[in-house]
């Protein structure tokens, strides 16, 4: 998941570089949730069993 | 001659960008040269450093193209935004390693660790961004165009290399393991035992 979300940042700050604006802002907004959702689950979930 | 204070925000993006990619291309030199491979939320600090890139790589672009930098300085709002959640990452990543006996993750940069300094760094690119955004004028003065080409290209060339680097790290599998050893994809694909 980390892979796809480095994909798709570099996707986004490519797109911008040729002026696709909205397809980059939406990659933007995807990523950065994506991002904070597997912040998440490497905070809470159950892969910290040691918890 | 220096630019006048209030036409600033080209340089403010510059300089953001330009320390964004020498603190990613610190990373990687740590992992390829030191062979100290990344945790994954030192690989979600690199890819919200990645999507800070955006806010200066936009308004590098549009001061160098048309005279809509009035109107595109609202890029600095995609730097805040990831600036805010690498924040959290690093803040996070501190927490962890904050007690005592614990020597932190991975081999300290003058006096700090890596995570530390992103910390600092995302601060910087807050404060930044306020700076850039108080200090523009429409009629603001681009970069050279060497200069906005140069840093745009570097930072393209590291957000590619990093993308492959952590495929190359997780493989096939659904997420990075919590403490990488290894290459899992060239693992995977059989090229190492």
């Amino acid at each position: 998941m980390e892979s796809l979300l480095a994909f798709l940042a570099a996707a986004c700050l490519i797109f911008e570089c040729f002026g696709r604006r909205r397809l980059s802002g939406w990659l933007f907004a995807i990523t950065l949730l994506l991002s904070a959702f597997i912040f998440h689950l490497h905070t809470t979930s159950a892969l910290n069993l040691e918890f | 001659m220096m630019p006048r204070f209030t036409h600033w925000t080209p340089f403010v993006a510059g300089g953001q960008l330009l320390v964004v990619c020498l603190v990613l291309l610190g990373s990687l030199s740590y992992q390829f040269l030191l062979g100290e491979l990344p945790c994954p939320l030192c690989v979600l600090q690199r890819i919200t450093f990645l999507l800070a890139c955006l806010g200066p790589i936009g308004i590098l672009r549009q001061s160098a193209n048309s005279n809509r930098l009035a109107a595109d300085a609202r890029n600095f709002a995609f730097t805040i935004l990831a600036s805010l959640l690498g924040l959290a990452i690093s803040t996070r990543q501190i927490f962890l390693h904050i007690v005592p006996p614990d020597a932190g993750y991975g081999p300290p940069v003058i006096g700090f660790h890596l995570y530390t300094w992103a910390a600092i760094v995302f601060l910087s690119l807050f404060a930044s961004s306020a700076i850039g955004i108080l200090t523009l004028q429409a009629d603001s003065k681009p970069l050279p165009t060497i200069i906005n080409r140069g840093l745009i290209g570097v930072a393209l060339s590291i957000a590619v290399g990093i993308a492959f680097a952590t495929f190359a790290m997780e493989g096939f599998h659904f997420l990075l393991p919590d403490d990488p050893a290894r290459y899992e994809l060239f693992q995977q694909l059989g090229l190492t035992k």
